[in-house]
């Protein structure tokens, strides 16, 4: 059950997720995001992806939006050309694709 | 403090992407001065941003066979094709505290540097956020930045010669997409000095050096020894390894 996404974010930055969820469908264990964004320290984007690992995958994009954004600016992360609710909505295309075990784009 | 600048040089791809490192090191531990530094490709490669997956964004076969290096950077943003003869690329490695935390206006003040320098080749381009720069609507360069331990680089190309279908074939667009209207349609979205009248790329990089010298106190200088020896270290156990290009 895996899937892989990519998305035009709003201003041109393209946003790829692959995403493999778990036995029981309710998580994510494995999200790799990639792309043309910045995200300054570079290196927190495993912070990010670990945050979509921990999530529920039944949750909205609105919980998972406001928890990347709190992650953000509880470790002081700056997104550049890509935004919490870009990557909320990528993870939950990426689950919905995942379960019908399919991938495609979001345009 | 007194900047240097390093002239024009040419390197593979692995060694300009160590040098920018070793520099930044140097200067993070004050032990160069702020440093400003223009460069080439040779042979031609292909750069990724620090995010991309290299497998998504590069057609490594064509690479092969092109001889076209491919490397990552530390930076983000995206993939560019940096022809032998078709850009003039340059860094700028200075202790973070020389520009402002913001990093969009910090783009914008060291675009602001290239835009000048081609206002003085008559050509009227401007900033446009996140790290573009553009002449009529199109174009003509790509920056991109990072801050680690205390220092900011800033690299990014001005193009010089576009050979959009060498792009197409190192970048990975399905080749379907490499059809004449597609082509076209990156035509109408970037540009390049020659396109725009400026047929001698040494008057585009004299006007460079001018602009991003002005109002600086600085001197031409060249690597020190240990940038050099550091540079050659990373080259081999970082930017030409597997692991590092690989990693996304």
């Amino acid at each position: 059950m895996k899937s892989k996404i990519t998305a035009k974010v709003e201003g041109g930055k393209m946003l790829r997720m692959e995403l493999e969820l778990s036995e029981s469908q309710d998580k994510a264990k494995y999200v790799k995001i990639t792309g043309d964004f910045f995200i300054h320290p570079e290196d927190s984007l495993v912070v990010i992806e670990k945050t979509l690992v921990m999530s529920n995958a039944s949750e909205g994009m609105d919980v998972i939006a406001v928890k990347i954004d709190e992650i953000c600016k509880s470790q002081g992360i700056q997104l550049i050309g890509i935004t919490p609710q870009a990557i909320a909505s990528a993870f939950s295309e990426a689950i919905k694709q995942a379960k019908e075990n399919k991938t495609g784009a979001l345009e | 403090m007194k900047w240097r600048v390093i002239m024009f040089e040419h390197h593979d791809a692995f060694t300009n992407m160590a040098l920018d490192e070793a520099c930044s090191e140097a200067v993070a531990d004050g032990k160069v001065p702020p440093t400003i530094r223009f460069y080439g490709w040779q042979p031609s490669a292909v750069s990724i941003g620090y995010h991309q997956s290299i497998t998504d964004e590069v057609d490594l076969e064509e690479c092969r066979k092109s001889e076209i290096d491919v490397v990552r950077r530390r930076t983000g943003g995206g993939a560019v094709y940096h022809d032998y003869n078709g850009e003039i690329t340059y860094s700028v490695i200075a202790p973070e505290i020389y520009f402002t935390k913001d990093i969009i206006a910090s783009y914008k003040i060291i675009c602001g540097w290239i835009v000048n320098g081609l206002k003085t080749l008559n050509l009227e381009a401007e900033f446009k956020p996140i790290n573009d720069i553009i002449v009529g609507g199109k174009k003509v360069s790509g920056n991109a930045q990072t801050r680690r331990h205390g220092v900011l680089l800033q690299h990014g190309t001005l193009l010089f010669d576009l050979d959009v279908r060498k792009m197409f074939s190192v970048l990975k667009v399905s080749k379907e997409k490499i059809s004449d209207k597609m082509i076209a349609s990156v035509e109408e979205r970037v540009t390049s000095l020659k396109r725009l009248g400026i047929a001698d790329k040494n008057e585009a990089y004299k006007a460079l050096v001018e602009a991003f010298t002005q109002g600086k106190e600085f001197e031409f200088g060249s690597w020190s020894e240990n940038e050099l020896l550091r540079a050659k270290e990373l080259a081999t156990t970082k930017y030409r390894t597997t692991e590092w290009n690989f990693q996304r």
